[in-house]
C-alpha cells in the first residue's frame, strides 16, 4: 500500500531537476559597467534623439583575468533612438549576448544633451528595477561616448577607471562636487533645487575629473572651475579632505606658498528675513594640518594664528566671489532654497516660484574659522 | 470546540504579522504624498486611534470569556444584524487577502520573478498560506513566533546601514503646513495599520484573555515604531519631494546602501527576503478568520474545508484587477470597508452591550 504514494512522488521528482527556468549563466552575461548618453548631432534624423552607448564587459575581465588576449573584453556598443529603452533594445540587434545592467556603475552624459535637460534621459534609470540610486552621474565636456572610448593606462575598462577615479578623488581632494549619484541628483531635482554635478574632460589617454557642471533644474547652464568647486564644498560643509593652497603675491612669491591639508569641515547656515529680504549667514569651520612649509622652520603660536587667519580670509574671499557669480547667474547652488523650506517656511511658500529672483537679492554673509592642528614631523 | 491556546507574545506577534504586510515597502510614499514631511506624525496619531479601537475590542472580549466576535455579535445585535456584521467582516477579509496577495505578487514580479506569470506567484503564496491555515491557529502562531522576530531583526540590521547618509534636517519644518494636512491624511494612514481587528477573533484563543489588550497595544506599538522609522529614514535620506515619487521607498533606501569593498554591493535582496514573509504572514490570519466566520455561520465543526474553498475565490479577487492602479483602487475600497468596520462595529457592540446590561439590571 505504501508503494503507490512513493512511486507518484518519484515521478514528481524530475520536475525539480529543471531548476530555475529564468537563469542565465554568468559567462553568457555581458556586464554593463558604464553608459554614455549623447544627443544625436545630425538634425535631419528627427526620430532619433539619443545616442546611447553601453560599455559591455566580459565578466571575466572584471576579475582581471583575460583568457584570450586577442579578443578585447570590452566593447562600446552604440545605438540611436528616441528613448533610452528603445536604444537598449536596438542594441540587442547588434550584440549577441545579454547585457546585464544590475552592476551599472556610472552614467556619463554629454554636454549637448545636458544643456537640453537630463531628466528624461535618466527616467528609465529611476524606474527600472535593475538600477540603483547609487549609480554615479557625470557630465562630460564634449561627447560622452568619447570618454568610454578612452584607453586608459593600467586599467583596461574605461568605465571602471572613471568610477574608481571618482571614488579616489572624492577621498583625496575636493575638486569635484559631492553630489554624484542619480539618486542624489533626483532628490535635488525633484525637490526643486539646483545642484552641481561632477564634470569630466577628455584628454589624450585619460579623463580629467575636475570642476562641476552647474545644473539649473536638470539643465546644464555653466561650469565651475575646480577651485570654485572647492569653495562650494567649503560652503556646504562637504570639504572632508583635500588641500587649500595660498599663494601670496609678494616679491618672494615662491617662498610664501602655504599648503593647508584639510582634514574636515563643517558648515552651518542661519537664515532670517530682514525687510522682506532673506539674510543668510554661513559659518564655516575648517580643520586640518599644515602640509608644506609655512613657518620658515621656526614655528610659533603667533605665526600659526596668522596662517589660520590667512587661510580663513582666503576661503572667505573665494566664497564671496562665487556667491556673487552665482547671484548674477541666478542659480542657487548652495541649497538655500532647501534651507528656506526648513526654517523660513511661510516665506518659502510665498516665494518658492520666484526663488531665483529672491536669491539674486539675498544678503549672504560668511564667517570662516580654520584651525591648524599639526604641522608634521619636521620643523 | 477550541483546543488551541496562544500565549500573550504569540498573540501580539500574530497581530504584528497581520498589520505589517505589503505596505512596508510603499507606505512612506503614500504618507509623504498626503502629509508631506509630517508623515511620521500621522502614523503616531493613527497608532493612538488604533489603541482606542483595540481597547474597546479587548473590553468586549473580556466580557465574554472564551467567546469571540463570531459568538457574541449575534448575541448582542440580534441574529440578523449580527450575521450581517459577520458577513461584512467576511467580505472584508476575503477582499483584503485578495488585494494583498495581488500586491505582493506584483512586487515580487517586479523585483524577483520577472518572467513568472502573476497568477503563478499568487497561487504559490496562497498555497503556502493555506497549508499553514490547515494546521490551525497554533501552527500559525508558532510560525509567526519564529519568522517575525527574525525578519524584524534582519530589517533593522540592514536599516542601520542607511544612517550614514541621512540628513534629519530634511524632516523640518515640523507642522510647517499646519495641522490640517496631517488630519486630512489620517484615514489613508490608518489603512496601513489595519490588521489589529483580528483581536476580535483571536481573543477566545488566548491562554490568558485579560492580557489581550496588552498584547494588542504591544503589536500596535511595534508596528507604529517600524513604520515611523521607515518613513523618517526615507525622508531623511531622499527628501520629501523624492519620496513622493518613489513607488517603494523602503526598498529604495536599502538599494542606496553600498557595502564597501565588494564588487557586488547590494543589500536589497535581504530586504526582499524580509519582506516576503511579512507579506505572506499578513494574509494568513485574515484567511483563517474568514474561514472561521464561515464555519461558524454554516454550523461546521471544522474550518479546513472552507479555507480550501476560499482559495479559488481569493485567487479570482487577486487576478481580476487589470493593472497596478486598479489594484490600488480595489485596496482602497477594502481599506474603507475595513476602517468602517473597525470603527463602527466595536462601538455599536459596546452600546448594545451596555443597553442590554442596563435592561437586565433594571428588571
Amino acid at each position: 500500500m505504501k508503494i503507490r504514494p512513493l512511486l507518484s512522488l518519484f515521478f514528481l521528482l524530475p520536475f525539480l531537476l529543471a531548476g530555475c527556468w529564468d537563469r542565465v549563466e554568468i559567462q553568457d552575461r555581458l556586464i554593463v559597467m558604464a553608459v554614455a548618453i549623447d544627443k544625436v548631432r545630425t538634425e535631419d534624423e528627427k526620430r532619433n534623439f539619443y545616442e546611447f552607448t553601453a560599455q559591455l564587459t566580459e565578466a571575466q575581465a572584471l576579475s582581471g583575468r583575460i583568457s584570450t588576449p586577442n579578443i578585447s573584453p570590452v566593447w562600446n556598443a552604440s545605438a540611436t533612438g528616441p528613448s533610452i529603452f528603445e536604444c537598449i533594445r536596438i542594441l540587442t540587434t547588434r550584440v549577441a549576448r545579454q547585457p546585464y545592467y544590475d552592476h551599472l556603475q556610472i552614467i556619463i552624459i554629454g554636454e549637448e544633451l545636458a544643456k537640453e535637460g537630463i531628466d528624461r534621459a535618466l527616467d528609465l534609470f529611476y524606474r527600472d528595477h535593475e538600477s540603483r540610486p547609487k549609480i554615479k552621474l557625470v557630465i562630460a565636456k564634449g561627447r560622452a561616448r568619447e570618454v568610454l572610448d578612452l584607453d586608459p593606462k593600467l586599467m583596461p575598462i574605461s568605465g571602471r577607471y572613471i568610477s574608481t577615479l571618482m571614488e579616489e578623488g572624492e577621498a583625496k581632494t575636493a575638486r569635484f562636487p559631492k553630489t554624484s549619484t542619480i539618486g542624489q541628483f533626483s532628490s535635488y531635482f525633484h525637490g526643486g533645487a539646483n545642484c552641481v554635478l561632477p564634470a569630466l574632460r577628455i584628454e589624450k589617454r585619460e579623463a580629467k575629473m575636475a570642476g562641476g557642471a552647474i545644473m539649473r533644474g536638470d539643465r546644464l547652464v555653466g561650469w565651475l572651475s575646480d577651485q570654485e568647486v572647492k569653495t562650494l564644498r567649503w560652503l556646504n560643509g562637504t570639504f572632508t579632505a583635500g588641500d587649500e593652497v595660498i599663494v601670496k603675491n609678494g616679491p618672494e612669491q615662491e617662498r610664501n606658498v602655504t599648503t593647508f591639508e584639510v582634514r574636515g569641515a563643517r558648515s552651518s547656515v542661519k537664515s532670517e528675513i530682514r525687510n522682506g529680504i532673506p539674510v543668510f549667514t554661513f559659518s564655516i569651520r575648517g580643520e586640518g594640518s599644515l602640509a608644506e612649509d609655512g613657518f620658515d622652520h621656526k614655528p610659533s603660536l603667533r605665526k600659526l594664528k596668522e596662517r589660520e587667519k590667512e587661510i580663513s580670509r582666503n576661503i572667505k574671499e573665494n566664497a564671496e566671489k562665487l556667491i556673487v557669480k552665482m547671484q548674477k547667474k541666478k542659480v542657487d547652488i548652495f541649497g538655500l532654497y532647501e534651507e528656506m523650506r526648513r526654517h523660513q517656511h511661510p516665506y518659502w511658500k510665498q516665494h518658492r516660484n520666484n526663488w531665483d529672483e529672491v536669491f539674486q537679492h539675498a544678503d549672504i554673509h560668511i564667517d570662516v574659522v580654520t584651525y591648524i592642528r599639526r604641522f608634521g614631523q619636521f620643523k | 470546540m477550541i483546543k488551541d491556546k496562544l500565549t500573550g507574545t504569540q498573540a501580539s506577534l500574530q497581530m504584528f504579522a497581520a498589520m505589517v504586510g505589503v505596505g512596508v515597502l510603499s507606505l512612506p510614499s503614500g504618507l509623504v504624498r498626503s502629509a508631506g514631511v509630517d508623515g511620521w506624525l500621522v502614523i503616531l496619531l493613527a497608532g493612538g486611534y488604533a489603541v482606542i479601537a483595540v481597547s474597546i475590542m479587548a473590553y468586549l472580549g473580556n466580557r465574554f470569556p472564551g467567546k469571540g466576535i463570531i459568538q457574541y455579535a449575534p448575541l448582542l445585535l440580534g441574529p440578523v444584524l449580527g450575521r450581517c456584521v459577520l458577513l461584512a467582516f467576511l467580505l472584508y477579509f476575503l477582499m483584503f487577502v485578495g488585494t494583498i496577495v495581488r500586491m505582493s505578487a506584483d512586487v515580487t514580479k517586479l523585483f524577483l520573478l520577472d518572467l513568472t506569470p502573476v497568477e503563478v506567484i499568487v497561487l504559490g503564496m496562497l498555497v503556502t498560506s493555506t497549508y499553514l491555515i490547515l494546521q490551525g491557529v497554533n501552527a500559525i502562531a508558532r510560525f509567526n513566533e519564529f519568522i517575525q522576530p527574525l525578519a524584524l531583526f534582519a530589517l533593522l540590521l540592514v536599516l542601520t546601514q542607511t544612517l550614514r547618509e541621512t540628513d534629519f534636517g530634511r524632516l523640518l519644518p515640523v507642522l510647517g503646513e499646519g495641522i490640517q494636512p496631517v488630519l486630512q491624511s489620517f484615514p489613508s494612514v490608518f489603512f496601513s495599520l489595519l490588521g489589529f481587528e483580528i483581536l476580535l477573533f483571536l481573543h477566545p484563543f488566548m491562554e490568558n484573555p485579560s492580557r489581550g489588550l496588552q498584547s494588542a497595544i504591544l503589536a500596535i506599538g511595534m508596528t507604529v515604531v517600524l513604520y515611523a522609522l521607515l518613513t523618517i529614514l526615507s525622508i531623511a535620506l531622499m527628501g520629501a519631494a523624492e519620496v513622493k515619487l518613489i513607488e517603494y521607498p523602503a526598498l529604495a533606501i536599502i538599494k542606496s546602501i553600498e557595502v564597501p569593498g565588494s564588487f557586488i554591493e547590494r543589500l536589497d535582496s535581504v530586504m526582499m527576503m524580509v519582506w516576503v514573509p511579512f507579506a505572506v504572514t499578513s494574509i494568513v490570519m485574515f484567511h483563517y478568520c474568514a474561514s472561521l466566520i464561515t464555519a461558524q455561520l454554516l454550523g461546521l465543526q471544522d474550518h479546513r474545508v472552507v479555507s480550501l474553498l476560499y482559495v479559488p475565490i481569493v485567487f479570482l479577487i487577486a487576478v481580476l484587477p487589470r493593472n497596478v492602479l486598479e489594484v490600488e483602487r480595489w485596496s482602497q475600497w477594502t481599506s474603507w470597508l475595513g476602517a468602517g468596520l473597525v470603527s463602527l462595529v466595536p462601538l455599536s457592540l459596546i452600546v448594545a452591550y451596555k443597553w442590554r446590561a442596563r435592561r437586565v439590571s433594571s428588571t
